[in-house]
């Protein structure tokens, strides 16, 4: 998200650079979102739904929240989150999905194996 | 080999429940002054490896051999049941931090119940002292300790805080860890297993009202595992407990045993095997 925005800036400063249009402010403004990303940490929120789907409800969590392990409340009901989408909601981006290879598996029953890992920079 | 033989003190429900949670608490059940004896014995003998301890006859005969203790061994491993050769106390000093999920290496197929691992606290373990937690029925589950480093909360568990003199029994591969702990307090819990020696048999107290054709084979995990399965598997594992292993056949669908018992029949359950009536 960040590169993006990065890229986006100098490209419109090399685009000000060629048009003599440069100034300092603009630089200045690069410079800022540099300073910002240079202090992003990566969160990451593990949930363990009771299917594939990001509507199913909870049956685990746990999260690494500004480079600590935190298992979230105690209670199920004060989890931060019912479900994987209301977590995509609320700004936490998938980057893991079920590995649905284990997932089936009609032998025997399996264990949360429906686990979605999401995270978060900030 | 040390053994130990006893009357059963489980009756059918409670092996079954055994068979459903793959958990029992047996609170307070040592006597106090064993309890000070043995923290005694640890403040003296700081080493996680205990097993000199299993020497020590007021120990043996007191915790051990405790009543309530082996009574429910004896209904789970059958008569003759090996005692514990090895002793091993997890002594923590808080406050410290969750553990993770693990199940225990040297686990093995299943339903076989083979052993049983036993935890006994000698001093009162509220949650402040980080108690163990178990999620009770996922020795029904299948996963590995590797695979479990990740998971945190999961709905379900439950805390095993208990008082001073509190034993509580478990299928060996039951998922459980080290909660955390918010005091300074020291915990001492010693672990160990008893061995069974003998083929399996109802050799439990029986109940004449109990009938395997409709009583409740669910499982608290049920919700992660595929619907109904764990009610075959809680099912295989009583069976097997009874003896009847080579018996135990399922047919899927709405058959016995995996349509429980909440939805109200208007027969007896399809292709209960009569093999394994009482």
């Amino acid at each position: 998200m960040y590169r993006n925005l990065l890229v986006q800036l100098v490209d419109r400063c090399i685009e000000d650079f060629r048009a003599g249009a440069m100034t300092e402010a603009s630089l200045l403004k690069l410079r800022g979102v540099l300073d910002r990303s240079s202090g992003q940490r990566q969160h990451l929120l593990y949930l363990q739904a009771e299917t594939s789907s990001v509507e199913s409800s909870l049956l685990g969590m746990s999260m690494v929240v500004d480079g600590e392990v935190d298992d979230g409340p105690e209670d199920p009901d004060g989890w931060p989150y019912k479900c994987v989408l209301d977590a995509m909601g609320d700004g936490w981006r998938v980057i893991g999905f079920p590995d649905l290879g284990r997932v089936i598996n009609m032998s025997e029953p399996q264990g949360a194996v429906c686990d979605f890992i999401l995270e978060k920079w900030d | 080999m040390r053994t130990h033989d006893c009357p059963p003190t489980l009756n059918d429900s409670q092996v079954l429940d055994f068979c459903r949670t793959g958990f029992l608490m047996l609170e307070g059940v040592v006597a106090d002054g064993i309890n000070k004896q043995t923290l005694n014995y640890l403040k003296a003998n700081e080493s996680p490896t205990l097993s000199p301890i299993l020497n020590e006859p007021w120990f043996v005969e007191a915790v051990i051999c405790n009543p309530q203790t082996v009574g429910a061994v004896r209904s789970l491993l059958g008569s003759d049941f090996r005692l514990p050769g090895l002793m091993s106390n997890h002594r923590e000093q808080g406050p410290f931090r969750a553990a993770w999920w693990h199940v225990d290496g040297g686990h093995l197929e299943r339903p076989e119940l083979t052993s049983l691992q036993v935890f006994y606290y000698p001093q009162d373990t509220p949650l402040e002292m980080g108690p163990t937690e178990v999620l009770p029925g996922s020795h029904h589950l299948t996963n590995t300790a590797k695979a479990m480093g990740h998971l945190g909360r999961l709905t379900g568990s439950v805390s095993t805080a208990a008082p001073a003199g509190s034993i509580f029994l478990t299928v060996y591969y039951i998922w459980h860890r080290r909660s955390r702990a918010t005091s300074s307090n020291l915990r001492n819990m010693l672990k160990y297993n008893y061995f069974r020696t003998q083929q399996p048999q109802r050799d439990w107290i029986k109940e004449p009202q109990f009938n395997p054709m409709d009583v409740d084979y669910s499982s608290p995990v049920s919700l992660f595992g595929e619907q109904s399965y764990h009610r075959k598997a809680t099912a295989k594992m009583f069976f097997w407990l009874c003896g009847k292993a080579e018996h135990f056949n399922v047919s899927g669908g709405q058959s016995w045993p995996f349509a429980g018992t909440t939805h109200q029949r208007v027969d007896e359950p399809p292709n209960f095997p009569q093999a394994l009536a009482f």
